[in-house]
């Protein structure tokens, strides 16, 4: 590791030779504990290190994301790809005060594959298996209880996860998924008022309660839950 | 009378979020705040000293409050997983500034859709640039792709142990809680516990359960459930008996049935059992003696055994058929203990007794009654 080594490589903006130094690289580990606007001015600042460590911290988050806006796998990686050639190119045009880069490049993401999968629409003959966004699967304990269970219980959940409309799964997604607040849902979801978001999700939580209520697997698992262990 | 804006201001009271509302939640308005949903998914020690200050204040929302946590931390949405090739492969491209196909359709305000000017200049030298960086963050991929949080539903494992009847076994779940498992049973289980320890069983085991007060154990067998957090206790639910009984040891565990119409459960103390009668769907509670949970030091224990229990009993320890020749001229009640008995010596224990002559063949034992 020798801090004199220097390699050439072409400035994204103007195309110029500039030197990348060996040293840049490793110093990525610097930015774990560093908070988004720091990362972020430190991008904008032309520091290359900084750009890896947005890519690797946020590549599988958003492979995982995407799959969750399109079952195209490779519209997926195209568009992070774009995404991030994108940023690197014009990062002195972007704003500086960003406070969450997560939100961000979800919001980026989003944008991208509604676009390019609206623009690019052909006409398939074959068909194709209808895609659910933000599709909810019981946990991997309901799997295990699920096989005791009667099919009409089985059923009974389904039907009342099924009630759930496309935006409130996305809705929930970002809340019990991502962690997201608020602010930041509404944000990614176009929203114009924040409490718009929480009716969203009352909507969501109530039809949630109903399968409480109808799966045994629930009623099993929760109702034990009065004693005093929390 | 209350005015307009007083009206207005209690409707919209349970959806602002303010310390003074919190005594009215229900379970939607645990799943629907902020706060709640962090504390569940990612417990920071503020976070936690405000929520467990707040428990303790309003026990009456405890169960619902558990209730909320379970469902946030359970809900899971499909998930992707990345490899490193995938990863690196992007990365080139990136660094490459080579746009993907899909990239035509994205409009730009100023329409600069070529490729990078100098595609062809310093290409090795951009590639040696890339090929650096990706050696050193292919250590973040590492550290940054989710693995802890966010499994693959179908990369969990369910282990089955299973006993013939004649074999009896122990072994260590992945939380270290030990299982003896009795004969003509079977016991299965995921080879990592996530948010809850569920096993399922089918016959007799007794649990000493490791303890863990964030993760409760939960016994499932024969339509009830037994959970516990670290105790030791007795779950007995063979097919071909009526009832499915829970026998504590110590510790606590509480006892549920559940269908649809009714939820009834049963909290046992030490020295107490939960029997669920299958027909009659019913849950009671008894003392039992310290007999019952015997078996699993190896002890066979008779009480009052009639002779049909003693051939089930005989059958399912060793794994034979038992024949009877003739029949008895007194009912039997028969009370015995034997420790690690062979099959011989118990025979000859009982002959004395009951007075009756015994053979026994390969897998078979002939009873025969003067």
């Amino acid at each position: 590791m020798n801090a004199g080594t220097y390699h050439h490589i072409n400035d994204p903006q103007t195309g110029q030779s500039k030197t990348l130094n060996i040293v840049d690289a490793y110093s990525t580990f610097n930015f774990e504990s560093k908070s988004d606007l720091y990362i972020w001015k430190e991008f904008k600042n032309n520091n290359e290190s900084a750009f890896i460590y947005i890519y690797s911290k946020y590549f599988a988050m958003l492979v995982n994301y995407g799959h969750q806006l399109t079952s195209e796998s490779q519209l997926v990686e195209d568009c992070i790809q774009d995404l991030f050639i994108d940023l690197r190119k014009n990062r002195q045009n972007l704003t500086s005060n960003n406070v969450s880069i997560k939100l961000y490049l979800f919001k980026a993401l989003k944008r991208r594959v509604i676009e390019v999968r609206r623009k690019s629409r052909k006409i398939v003959f074959e068909a194709i298996p209808p895609h659910k966004e933000f599709e909810i699967e019981p946990s991997v304990e309901a799997h295990l209880i699920q096989d005791q269970i009667k099919e009409d219980h089985i059923a009974l959940v389904k039907n009342a996860l099924s009630q759930l409309t496309d935006r409130q799964r996305e809705a929930l997604y970002y809340l019990y998924y991502e962690n997201l607040s608020y602010a930041e849902i509404q944000d990614l979801m176009g929203m114009d008022h924040i409490r718009s978001v929480r009716n969203l999700v009352y909507k969501a939580v109530n039809a949630l309660k109903t399968m409480v209520k109808l799966s045994s697997l629930w009623v099993g698992w929760t109702i034990l839950a009065a004693m005093p262990i929390f | 009378m209350m005015s307009f804006r007083k009206t207005l201001h209690y409707i919209f009271k349970r959806r602002r979020i303010t310390a003074v509302d919190y005594k009215e939640f229900e379970l939607e308005d645990f799943l629907a705040n902020e706060e709640f949903v962090k504390w569940a998914l990612e417990p920071t020690p503020e976070l936690d000293v405000f929520w467990q200050k707040w428990l303790d204040a309003h026990a009456e929302k405890r169960e619902a409050a558990l209730q909320a946590k379970n469902i946030v931390r359970n809900t899971k949405f499909k998930f992707t997983p990345t490899s490193q090739e995938q990863y690196n492969k992007v990365l080139e491209n990136i660094l490459r500034g080579d746009y993907s196909g899909s990239h035509q359709y994205v409009s730009h305000r100023d329409n600069n859709n070529k490729k990078d000017t100098n595609s062809g200049k310093f290409l090795f030298l951009k590639l040696a640039a890339a090929i650096l960086v990706l050696a050193v963050s292919s250590y973040l991929f590492f550290t940054f792709a989710p693995t802890k949080q966010k499994e693959q539903l179908d990369q969990v494992q369910w282990v089955s142990k299973e006993n013939p009847a004649g074999q009896k076994s122990s072994f260590t779940l992945p939380d270290g809680t030990f299982v003896s498992l009795n004969s003509e049973s079977r016991l299965v289980y995921p080879s990592r516990f996530d948010s809850i320890r569920g096993v399922t069983l089918e016959g007799e085991a007794f649990f000493e359960v490791a303890f863990n007060k964030d993760m409760p154990f939960v016994v499932e067998a024969e339509g009830i459930a037994t959970k516990a957090l670290g105790t030791s206790f007795n779950v007995r639910a063979f097919s071909d008996e009526h009832d499915v009984t829970v026998a504590l040891s110590s510790g606590k565990v509480v006892v549920s049935k559940h269908d649809l119409q009714e939820i009834r459960e049963v909290y046992l103390a030490p020295g107490e059992m939960a029997a669920y009668n299958k027909e009659q769907r019913e849950l009671s509670v008894s003392g039992f003696s310290t007999d019952y949970i015997l078996w699993k030091d190896g002890i066979l224990s008779f009480q009052k055994a009639e002779l049909d229990d003693f051939i089930k009993i005989v059958e399912r320890w060793y794994g034979v058929e038992v024949e009877i020749v003739g029949a008895p001229e007194v009912e039997w009640k028969y009370n015995g203990r034997f420790k690690n008995v062979t099959l011989e010596n118990l025979l000859k224990s009982i002959s004395f007794a009951q007075d009756i002559n015994y053979k026994i063949k390969k897998d078979s034992v002939q009873l025969i009654f003067n």
